[in-house]
């Protein structure tokens, strides 16, 4: 067993701190007894969006997630989740995460439910994000799995805004995922959902994963197999990396601060 | 004994156990020191199956699979694993699990290789393997990250044999899916391809994937999430198991051995 905590960086790619704070309770409560968790976001300076559900905005802030990927590899942490649904510059991510394993929100769910079922739904906030999402699913592999998208008319930010009309709005959606589409297991599309799956589960009768706890989760999971295994990303074909020569020289990635925020959970 | 630990089964679904104690030692390197493992293997007298390189093989040892999930699953295992890299019997395995999730060598594997690369080659014995495998490889949506198979000609009871030999091969093979079939990751495409992964892979510069270590950090992975979360099996629609009552009347005997051997590594306390 490593003596070192497993160090996971959970990135808000957003620029503000407002939720930050939710997703350190999430890891406080879900991160294994051996883990360091750093709930981060982006500088204001980057845009100080509080969502990106627009793909103008996500465009806008990957740079920030690049930046903000390049400084938690070289500071040493074994693994990265984005903490968007959208799964928001993995690919790109990826590239430039030298030793460090990068994951995401709708990767990592789909995992989880292609596990513990053949089929399943996702519960997003708007229409809107149906389609670039259900692409996601499909470049992941599990579009077989997929029973259908619902949407609940909540944008990002309205999520946590009224809890009892969020879960009645998630629940009807989740029901009828269940009921009309043949759903054997729930995604919530949004990692502003949180909070909710386990009352949820009770209700429906189904698992339903919530995807920031899941990015945490296979993030950890991703830091125990290099720790335990040896396995870290791949530089082969299309996983080489920029060479570092270009990088010094053209700017813009290793410059200034990356992150607007950090909260530390766990470790020493 | 922890009595909290973490209880995870990594069964060998063959009837011979006489590489049972090999499996222990490689699983014990790399296990999780909060998890209980329990290395098992099939009762001889379901069939002294020393391999199931073939489908007759598989279909023989499947009604013992089941057996022996149901056994788990009523033992309260946190997760299971089946050793085998066509994944036998996974579909089946998971409708009778209760409430503990169930993994196997191919699933796992394509998932880690899939999040360390755009694009994996497979490392398995025979040809005559390579067909069955790719559909499984397919099943689980990966099919476009397959680079290629590449056989070694050696028989699942081979690998272990001259193992100086088998890493030789496994390394030719290795090098001709990097260089000519652009494989970004390999995956060693049988469990029996055991304590190579760390040799190859610095020789190869990818990451190369143990199957069978795969399937055991999954389960743990599956355990984990499970107890943490409460994320367990689903049993809506397809994944609905048969009546207790019916599988009560007769599907098999349930006082029949579900298991021939059994190592157990235990938690660090």
């Amino acid at each position: 067993m490593p003596e070192s905590p497993l160090k996971i960086m959970y990135l808000n790619p957003l620029g503000t701190s407002a939720y930050d704070h939710v997703f350190a309770d999430m890891a406080r409560e879900f991160k294994l007894p051996e883990s360091e968790v750093h709930v981060t976001s982006l500088p204001p300076s980057e845009g100080a969006f509080p969502h990106i559900e627009f793909r103008t905005y996500e465009a806008v802030v990957t740079r920030g997630i690049i930046r903000a990927v390049r400084a938690a590899s070289l500071e040493g942490f074994d693994a990265l989740a984005i903490g968007c649904f959208y799964d928001t510059a993995l690919h790109d991510a990826r590239e430039i995460s030298g030793r460090m394993a990068v994951t995401a929100p709708c990767q990592a769910s789909c995992e989880i439910a292609a596990g513990i079922s053949n089929r399943f739904g996702v519960i997003v906030g708007r229409r809107k994000w149906v389609n670039q999402m259900s692409a996601v699913v499909h470049e992941h592999g599990h579009g077989a799995k997929l029973a259908a998208f619902r949407h609940v008319e909540l944008g990002v930010t309205e999520f946590q805004a009224d809890h009892a009309e969020t879960e009645r709005r998630l629940a009807e959606a989740g029901r009828k995922l269940v009921e009309e589409d043949y759903a054997e297991s729930l995604i919530l599309g949004c990692t502003l959902e949180i909070g909710f799956f386990r009352r949820l589960q009770e209700r429906l009768g189904v698992p339903v994963v919530d995807p920031a706890i899941a990015a945490l989760k296979r993030a950890e999971y991703s830091a125990i197999l290099q720790r335990a295994c040896g396995w870290h990303p791949s530089r082969k074909w299309s996983c080489e990396a920029p060479p570092e020569s270009e990088i010094k020289e053209f700017g813009s990635i290793d410059t200034d601060e990356p992150f607007g925020n950090r909260i530390v959970v766990g470790g020493k | 004994m922890d009595a909290a630990a973490p209880k995870v089964m990594f069964l060998r679904p063959v009837g011979s156990s006489r590489v049972d104690r090999e499996f222990a030692a490689a699983l014990r390197e790399c296990k999780s020191p909060a998890t209980e493992i329990h290395l098992a293997s099939l009762p001889p007298e379901e069939g002294t199956f020393a391999h199931i390189e073939y489908r007759t093989y598989e279909a023989a040892v499947t009604r013992s699979i089941i057996r022996a999930v149901r056994a788990a699953s009523l033992e309260g295992f946190g997760a299971f694993a089946i050793g085998c890299f066509y994944d036998t019997a996974l579909h089946d395995a998971r409708e009778s699990s209760g409430r503990m999730p169930v993994t196997a060598p191919c699933a796992a594997s394509c998932e880690i290789a899939a999040g360390l690369s755009n694009r994996f080659g497979i490392i398995v014995g025979r040809r005559k393997w390579v067909d069955q495998m790719a559909a499984v490889v397919r099943d689980y949506g990966h099919g476009d990250r397959l680079a290629g198979f590449e056989p070694v000609e050696l028989g699942v009871e081979d690998f272990l044999a001259d193992r100086r030999e088998t890493e030789r091969r496994l390394l030719a093979a290795g090098r001709k899916l990097v260089e000519e079939k652009h494989a970004e990751a390999i995956i060693l495409g049988c469990t029996r391809e055991l304590g190579f992964h760390r040799k190859l892979s610095s020789e190869l510069g990818v990451p190369v994937v143990d199957a069978a270590v795969a399937a055991l950090k999954r389960a743990e992975h599956a355990a984990e999430i499970r107890s943490r979360c409460g994320w367990l099996p689903s049993r809506k629609w397809s994944c609905e198991p048969p009546p207790e009552q019916e599988i009560e009347a007769g599907c098999w005997n349930e006082a029949a051995k579900p298991f021939g051997n059994r190592i157990v590594l235990e938690a660090a306390s």
